[in-house]
């Protein structure tokens, strides 16, 4: 029986969320969540809600912009900017 | 030591994320590609120093995130420590419990069409300055609260406190959003702090 509450789990979800815990309470936390299906949802939430914010966020740096930084590094004794 | 030669290939390897970061914190085209290449000229020449078999990324982001912080924002240093407490988490889901519980299997796609990539862009780049960076490093690109302490040269109680703020306040903004597209109900006027529970 694991003895973390709702509170102790929500609170600590972003940690969890982030790998930031020990084993120890990594276990606790994913005990509870498979038996809890209210924390098992904010849970689920969560973690979709970030995979939504990195998959928003990506972008492609510009052909330009790469073959400029590749030619700037590339090219010896030049002092670029 | 690192070999300068094969910094080009192996550095390059991050240049849209450190892009993207850059695009972020500088929230315009221009600056993002001012800060882009300074961070790969600095990286550049200081890259003999740089421990092989260390973290390039980890490094890169380092000095991505400093040459920002020494370039636009030196003038905005100020204690920012807060009890964590006092920052309401979840707020998101909090407000529009039935919608997230009501959402079927295919939920990620779901969630995905909740807002534009406009919208989440807009939404981090409205954090301020503070927080940006650090949700940028922890959430998007999946470093440590240590790593980031450790990059920023500020005590970890400070990356979580910013981390903390920084979350509420994406959230915050990603509300709106839901209220534009009629997926939550407008707040009612008035402070939008007070602690429910």
């Amino acid at each position: 029986m694991s003895e973390v509450n709702c509170h102790d789990v929500l609170t600590r979800l972003y940690d969890f969320l982030g790998s930031e815990l020990d084993d120890e309470r990594r276990e606790e936390i994913g005990q509870h969540l498979d038996g809890c299906h209210h924390c098992l949802e904010v849970y689920e939430f969560e973690a979709e809600l970030r995979k939504v914010i990195v998959a928003r966020h990506i972008q492609r740096c510009p052909d330009a912009l790469r073959a400029r930084i590749a030619e700037q590094l590339r090219r010896p004794h030049t002092e670029p900017g | 030591m690192a070999d300068q030669a094969t910094f080009v290939d192996d550095a390059m390897e991050y240049v849209d994320s450190l892009y993207a970061a850059a695009r972020r914190m500088t929230r315009n085209e221009a600056d993002a590609e001012d800060l882009l290449q300074e961070t790969y000229l600095r990286a550049y020449r200081g890259y003999e120093g740089f421990k092989a078999g260390t973290n390039l990324r980890a490094w890169l982001f380092r000095i991505l995130t400093n040459a920002y912080i020494n370039r636009y924002r030196a003038k905005q240093r100020r204690p920012d420590e807060v009890e964590l407490d006092e920052v309401e988490e979840l707020y998101l889901f909090r407000r529009m419990p039935e919608l997230v519980a009501g959402r079927g299997r295919s939920a990620e796609e779901e969630l995905m069409d909740w807002f534009t990539e406009a919208e989440v862009r807009d939404a981090l780049q409205s954090l301020p300055d503070q927080f940006l960076p650090v949700v940028i490093l922890a959430d998007v690109e999946g470093f440590s609260y240590k790593e980031i302490a450790e990059m920023l040269e500020i005590p970890m109680g400070t990356v979580m406190s910013r981390l903390h703020r920084g979350r509420r306040a994406l959230q915050r903004r990603l509300y709106d959003y839901a209220v534009t597209h009629n997926l939550a109900d407008p707040l009612p006027d008035g402070p939008d702090d007070e602690n429910e529970r």
